[in-house]
């Protein structure tokens, strides 16, 4: 028996178009930028990162709140901050170490951050802090939300496990600082151990290339309050525990799929927020690449009179604007001209028939054939049923 | 109408592609950190092309209706032959065994 089921083929040439559409719109951003700006378009390339997104765990282990911390300089916006807390902690060779960052209500947005590990207190091991530092990101916060910013401490100990760190947060004095938590967690676990620290704060100018670690008197220790973080996790440091961990975590989460698939309830749910709150639902990776071209027809749809606001960090637009917003005007500005001048209008309007037009009588004419080619025994691979 | 269709019906496939990936991604994110950050940054760049689209799409002047006539056609194009020939296919198996 001759099988030979015709597959459908991948539209390529329309992913080709889109891609040169794409690639045109950004030299246009790009000249934009140059046009608008007193400099060039600038990257610091050492500094510009991906933004993070969908922290792989969240189980903390404990958290210890820093409620006494307050400090106000009087040009605040002018500096950054820089946290910094000793670790006694045994940090083990080749494990993953998240910290957590949440800032409470009444943090203002764009938060840039970052922070690092280091073994000694001397400022040139402080000034390789920011342009090391594996997580740099800014994030928007709800004024009346408690936030929450995750971020990975993606440290391997190659050498030798270590006791004692001492880790910095930097950032921007707009937060805060009365409703900051830093929460500890790791892949794994760790029998017991102790986060001690004092929390001092270190300013530095935004001119990081002039300042930025140089002078030493310009550091404070305005704070001194002595922490003490006891981790209560009873089960064992070994790797076998890590890997049983893991695994009880993927068994859990595997049952309760197993308890959607089987749910045979009757609810009286008219299923209405399956169809309305997927875009709610956190998609893993995969799912997110995969359903990319479905994703994007839905936020074609949506598509709005809003500005394209970019927020691009680390990126010099002018000589004195570094992380600002860039704001695209809308196609609206455009509609709304027609709308006032009736010339202009017929004119936008004939291009879109003739341009759109010209478009859908292709793409009918493809279809035609398409249903021509199911009724057509010769171009069909499958043999023709005996109906 | 065929608008909010399509809408339902693509966003019951993301659903049950995401169920179906779910157990995956715990795995790959468990065991292979590093393959989960690499997804990610995929995922983050998707994600940081997409606002781009509806923002051209306004400026190339796309018009609503062709855009849904548009995904219409290709969804239309691209699964009913696949459909018809998986019918096909089975009422000949029935036939080869049914004598």
């Amino acid at each position: 028996m001759k099988v030979n089921i015709r597959l459908m083929s991948f539209p390529y040439r329309w992913f080709k178009k889109i891609f040169i559409v794409l690639g045109l719109a950004f030299l246009l951003f790009l000249i934009f930028c140059k046009q608008n700006g007193a400099n060039a378009l600038t990257v610091d390339s050492a500094r510009m990162q991906v933004k993070w997104t969908n922290p792989s765990r969240t189980d903390s282990l404990t958290s210890f709140t820093s409620d006494n911390i307050s400090f106000s300089p009087s040009n605040e916006n002018q500096w950054w901050y820089a946290l910094r807390f000793q670790t006694n902690y045994h940090y083990l060779t080749g494990v993953k170490y998240t910290i957590k960052l949440r800032f409470g209500a009444g943090a203002s947005s764009g938060i840039p951050f970052g922070y690092n590990e280091y073994n000694t207190m001397d400022d040139k091991t402080l000034k390789a802090i920011y342009y090391s530092s594996s997580l740099y990101g800014s994030t928007t916060l709800d004024q009346n939300v408690r936030s929450e910013i995750v971020s990975n401490f993606n440290y391997s100990f190659t050498q030798y496990n270590q006791y004692q760190k001492y880790l910095v947060l930097t950032f921007t004095p707009i937060v805060d600082l009365s409703r900051l938590d830093f929460i500890i967690t790791y892949y794994g676990s760790i029998s017991s151990s102790n986060l001690n620290g004092d929390i001092g704060y270190r300013i530095w100018n935004n001119n990081l290339s002039a300042n930025w670690g140089i002078s030493s008197n310009i550091y404070q220790t305005k704070l001194n309050t002595s922490l003490t973080l006891t981790v209560s996790d009873t089960s064992s440091g070994t790797d076998t525990t890590i890997i049983e961990n893991n695994t009880q975590t993927i068994i859990d989460n595997t049952t309760k799929t197993n308890e959607i698939l089987t749910d045979d309830s009757v609810s009286s749910d008219t299923g209405t927020s399956f169809f309305n709150d997927f875009h709610e639902q956190n998609l893993g990776n995969l799912t997110n690449i995969i359903t990319m071209p479905l994703q994007l027809y839905s936020d074609i749809q949506l598509g709005s009179c809003d500005n394209l606001t970019l927020h691009f960090n680390n990126v010099r637009v002018s000589s004195s604007n570094i992380n600002k917003n860039v704001n695209l005007p809308s196609v609206c500005i455009l509609k709304q001209h027609a709308q006032s001048q009736t010339s202009f209008n017929l004119v936008i309007t004939t291009i879109q028939y003739l341009v759109y037009g010209f478009a859908s009588f292709r793409l009918l004419k493809s279809l035609f054939n398409t249903i021509q080619d199911l009724f057509d025994p010769t171009n069909d691979k499958v043999e023709v049923a005996d109906l | 109408m065929i608008q909010s269709l399509l809408n339902g019906i693509f966003n019951l496939i993301i659903n049950l592609i995401n169920l179906l990936l779910t157990p995956i991604n715990n795995l790959i994110a468990q065991y292979l950190p590093s393959v989960d950050s690499a997804l990610t940054y995929i995922s983050n760049a998707i994600t940081f092309v997409k606002q781009f689209l509806s923002f051209i799409c306004g400026w190339l002047l796309v018009p609503q209706w062709f855009l849904t006539t548009a995904v219409a056609v290709l969804t239309f194009k691209y699964t009913v032959p696949l459909l018809v020939s998986t019918i096909k296919l089975a009422v000949k198996w029935y036939h080869q065994l049914v004598p």
